[in-house]
């Protein structure tokens, strides 16, 4: 019911609002026409990416997977299916794999039954790039359902990396950032990065430190959007951890 | 191509999903609050307290109920995230603030015993509370107004202590308050929010602003939100409106909300104090803790002096009967939530509930068995069902014959067991039933209800624990059948919670069953169910007898529109079964019903079916068809790319 407004209370453009605060919007709740589908374009931007992943692993070949991300999101835009989505039912990755399941099901009808006219929008969206990237994916039995959370889980830490890196950017230490991104998971050979970036050892652990905390803290942030309370945030991650 | 794979920067395995240099396991792994590796296991030796077992976890680390083997207590330890001693200041930090927080002493503040680190892992050793949270006690909306009254004073007065101490919360939750099994409230985690938060260090202040993964945005003051660093013991006082707002009225004060007094029956002279407390500007607020204390306490009295009892005046002031007889009912509520409470006369400190109960009549009664059936009637009316069924069923082992006795102790059971599952979930419920069945066979009827509790938990356990189970759910509904063949509920129930998980052919081949069991005409809410699950999943022709049963159980005269509704959903396909209805009771709507049947047949994705349907059927119905499409076609309601596949099934159909 109440999403957490991180957008009043975070930076100019440091921060993106939460996820679910995009989905109310873009259910109609917010200003207008254009602020619906700004926001339905920003879940887009982060949520296409699993779904293709889905669509590829259900076998379907690279055309029909590009057809029907663009179509699910064109009927995203078009109707109202957001309006069933409730927070309180839970986790809104659920809800999204859930949504492209039926909407492939019936897509499948419709063209069992007849071809129907009517050009669809199309989206930019980069599928080569993501084609590129599915096809790195180990050629195993994997079902389309393990790819999507796999995927999910990919894109979510690398979405938290962006934001800490936007962040850092604001406050004009972009280059630092840079320097100690390869030392977020843990860090090695301080002394020669110390050197390098002409500070002690001491306090490069501290900035390494801090960078760690806010990744985490923007990680969960991220995450704490599409789950339904606090508590849920630790079981998320664990689940994604688990399909890596 | 490349020969050289990027490895991440961290465990060395080949990069994925193209972060950079480092891969997304490591990246995710850092934002868990408790790493796996960090837990303690039971039996483990930490500090020289031996674990007992993992009480909860959070943000603020993770909390143990430990035993303390020389003074022979339990004590609950809190070992706060391991990434902490990673950062040189905190150790500082957490040294002078845990000395800080050890030095309260308090009845209403949980104690800290000892503090220190050890493998890294910074700790605190505190006082064990044995019992609950408020927050379920909130969330089940468990707590009356007059105990909310009761327990806000005690609450200040222990925040005004710390205050003088120099302390401040800070972090003022439901979540933070304990009650435990004799009612005594006690804060928790005093000072913990600061000692976490990031804001201690210089230039990161913007970085707290965000951070929601600490603090609990509903009970923060608004200062708190924009200048953390600057917060003093008013930012408790803001917190403890909202929790007083809450504790009254089961809502959260968001937006602009009305006070207490207009959500439920309490003083208005309340209202004041809780919008004081909530006032934006802390200069605005009540100053201290004691002011707010002060009042709320100046409204529980009694506004004039009221008649007392020589009884009530023989054993001391009213207030202490009144609170005495109110905490009874509270941790009678109480006792439903915390598990394991020996409610109902264990050994220890349970208050005989009986002289909460209602009285007996005054005069002598010649009938014993009536007497405890109105006495229980007037328990249940009251809303005290465990009351209600202690007498009942002590009677019924005198007068086990009664059936009025065995009706009411049914009903109280049933009541009974409804508030266990409600607050303690559907295991509790179970594990309270179980023996009562085994041993009181007046209680049968409650044997169906405890076959659906059974049949929801199974199922709902197979989902809770993930994909790996789900797949038995086959399997498992089976089992449930088996186990239970003759209650038709036990697969509605079952049904009704795959349908959350978007199951459509197993919840349809479980309303089957319940058909199969004989779903009765008299339980519309089943009805209701079946029918949504038919008209939202796709149905096969073998469904037909199904709908045709729904359709002549709903389409009663009164129903008629909700059930066409419904039954549109399906496209037509059953709109059509529908139909045949409709036209047996002639009623009025049968022609539109057929129309817009085939309508949507035609419309929707399920025209293969839809030129089954019409060109198998009666001369009649060809007929009506035919003039309907040939009309829809000269009306030009039909969508251009459907004119040619219309034209010609207009034209079979003529033949």
């Amino acid at each position: 019911m109440v999403g957490f407004e991180t957008s009043a209370v975070g930076g100019k453009g440091a921060f993106p609002s939460t996820r679910w605060t995009v989905v109310l919007r873009a259910k109609g709740g917010g200003e207008g026409e254009g602020d619906r589908r700004e926001a339905l374009g920003a879940l887009i931007e982060a949520y296409w990416r699993p779904l293709y992943f889905y669509l590829r692993g259900t076998r379907l070949t690279v055309e029909d997977a590009k057809d029907l991300t663009q179509a699910f999101f064109a009927a995203l835009l078009e109707k109202d299916f957001l309006k069933v989505v409730d927070r309180e039912k839970g986790k809104f990755r659920t809800f999204l794999l859930v949504a492209i399941k039926h909407f492939v099901s019936n897509e499948r009808d419709k063209a069992r039954a007849q071809k129907r006219g009517g050009g669809r929008k199309h989206l930019p969206l980069d599928f080569d790039d993501a084609e590129r990237n599915f096809s790195r994916e180990p050629a195993t039995l994997e079902t389309p359902e393990k790819l999507f959370l796999r995927k999910w889980a990919q894109d979510l830490s690398a979405l938290a990396l962006a934001l800490l890196e936007a962040d850092f950017a604001e406050r004009g230490k972009g280059k630092l950032f840079q320097a100690l991104r390869p030392h977020l998971a843990g860090g090695k050979d301080y002394e020669a990065l110390a050197e390098e970036l002409g500070m002690s050892v001491a306090n490069l652990k501290v900035t390494v430190h801090r960078a760690r905390q806010r990744y985490a803290e923007v990680l969960r942030q991220a995450v704490r959007d599409t789950v339904r309370s606090d508590a849920d945030v630790d079981d998320e991650l664990r689940e994604l951890l688990d399909a890596l | 191509m490349a020969t050289t794979a990027p490895l991440c920067s961290k465990c060395g395995s080949a990069l994925d999903g193209g972060s950079g240099d480092v891969c997304s396991k490591c990246l995710l792994k850092l934002g868990l609050s408790t790493r796996d590796d960090e837990a303690l296991q039971p039996g483990q030796v930490f500090h020289g307290l031996e674990i007992e077992r993992k009480l909860g976890a959070g943000g603020m680390g993770v909390v143990y109920k430990a035993r303390q083997a020389n003074l022979e207590r339990s004590v609950a330890i809190k070992v706060l995230p391991r990434a902490l001693s990673e950062d040189p200041e905190f150790t500082l930090r957490f040294m002078r603030e845990a000395r800080a927080l050890a030095a309260l002493n308090h009845p209403n503040i949980v104690a800290v015993y000892d503090f220190g680190e050890e493998g890294g892992r910074y700790f605190f050793v505190m006082e064990f509370v044995d019992g609950t949270s408020l927050r379920p006690v909130l969330d089940r909306k468990a707590m009356t107004a007059p105990e909310a009254i009761k327990i806000v004073p005690m609450l200040c007065d222990a925040l005004e202590y710390a205050h003088a101490e120099g302390v401040v919360h800070r972090d003022i939750k439901p979540e933070n308050i304990l009650i435990d099994k004799k009612g005594r409230v006690k804060i928790a985690d005093f000072g913990l929010a600061k000692l976490l938060d990031k804001t201690g260090s210089r230039q990161e202040t913007k970085m707290t602003q965000t951070n929601v993964v600490m603090g609990t945005p509903h009970y923060m003051a608004p200062e708190q939100y924009e200048n953390a660093k600057s917060v003093d013991h008013r930012a408790d006082i803001y917190s403890m409106g909202v929790l007083f707002y809450e504790m009254l009225t089961g809502e959260l004060p968001i937006g602009r909300f009305p006070p207490p007094s207009q959500r439920v029956q309490v003083d208005v002279r309340l209202d004041e104090i809780v919008l004081r407390a909530l006032e934006k500007q802390p200069e605005k607020r009540y100053q201290t803790m004691g002011e707010v204390s002060r009042d709320v306490t100046r409204v529980t009295r009694p506004p004039s002096k009221r008649a007392i009892t020589p009884e009530e005046a023989k054993s001391g002031k009213w207030d202490s009967i009144g609170y005495a007889v109110m905490m009874v009912a509270f941790m009678l509520a109480m006792a439903v939530i915390v598990k394991g409470w020996p409610w109902g006369g264990g050994e220890g400190g349970a208050p005989d509930a009986r002289q909460n109960g209602a009285p007996a009549p005054a005069g002598k009664s010649e009938d014993p068995s009536a007497e405890i059936a109105a006495r229980g009637e007037k328990l249940l009316k009251e809303d005290q069902p465990s009351l209600a069924f202690e007498i009942l069923e002590k009677r019924i082992h005198e007068d086990p014959e009664n059936q009025k006795l065995r009706a009411l102790a049914v009903q109280a059971a049933g009541r009974h067991l409804e508030h266990i599952v409600e607050m303690q979930g559907r295991e509790a419920g179970m594990a309270w039933l179980e023996p009562q069945l085994r041993e009181k066979s007046f209680l049968r009827p409650l044997a169906e209800r405890y076959a659906v509790l059974d049949t929801e938990s199974t199922v709902q356990t197979l989902f809770d624990k993930g994909r790996a189970q789900s797949f038995k759910l086959a399997d498992t509904t089976r089992e449930l059948l088996a186990k239970y063949p003759q209650y038709y509920k036990v697969p509605c129930a079952a049904a009704a919670i795959i349908e959350k998980y978007n199951i459509p052919e197993s919840v349809l081949s479980l309303y089957r069953e319940a058909f199969k069991r004989g779903l009765p005409k008299g339980d519309a809410h089943a009805w209701e169910i079946c029918l949504k699950a038919f008209a939202g999943n796709k149905v096969d022709d073998s469904d037909g007898k199904y709908i045709q049963e729904f359709a002549r159980e709903f389409y009663k005269d009164d129903r008629v529109d909700w059930a066409q509704g419904a039954v549109e959903l399906a496209g037509g396909f059953l709109y059509l079964h529908a139909y045949a209805i409709l036209k047996e009771r002639n009623h009025p709507k049968s022609k539109d019903a057929y129309f817009t049947a085939l309508a949507n047949l035609l419309e929707g994705h399920d025209s293969a079916a839809a030129q089954k349907t019409v060109l198998t059927s009666d001369a009649s119905r060809r007929k009506r068809a035919h003039d309907f499409l040939a009309q829809a076609l000269e009306t030009k309601i039909v969508p251009e790319t459907d004119v040619e596949y219309l034209q010609n099934l207009v034209d079979e159909l003529a033949k």
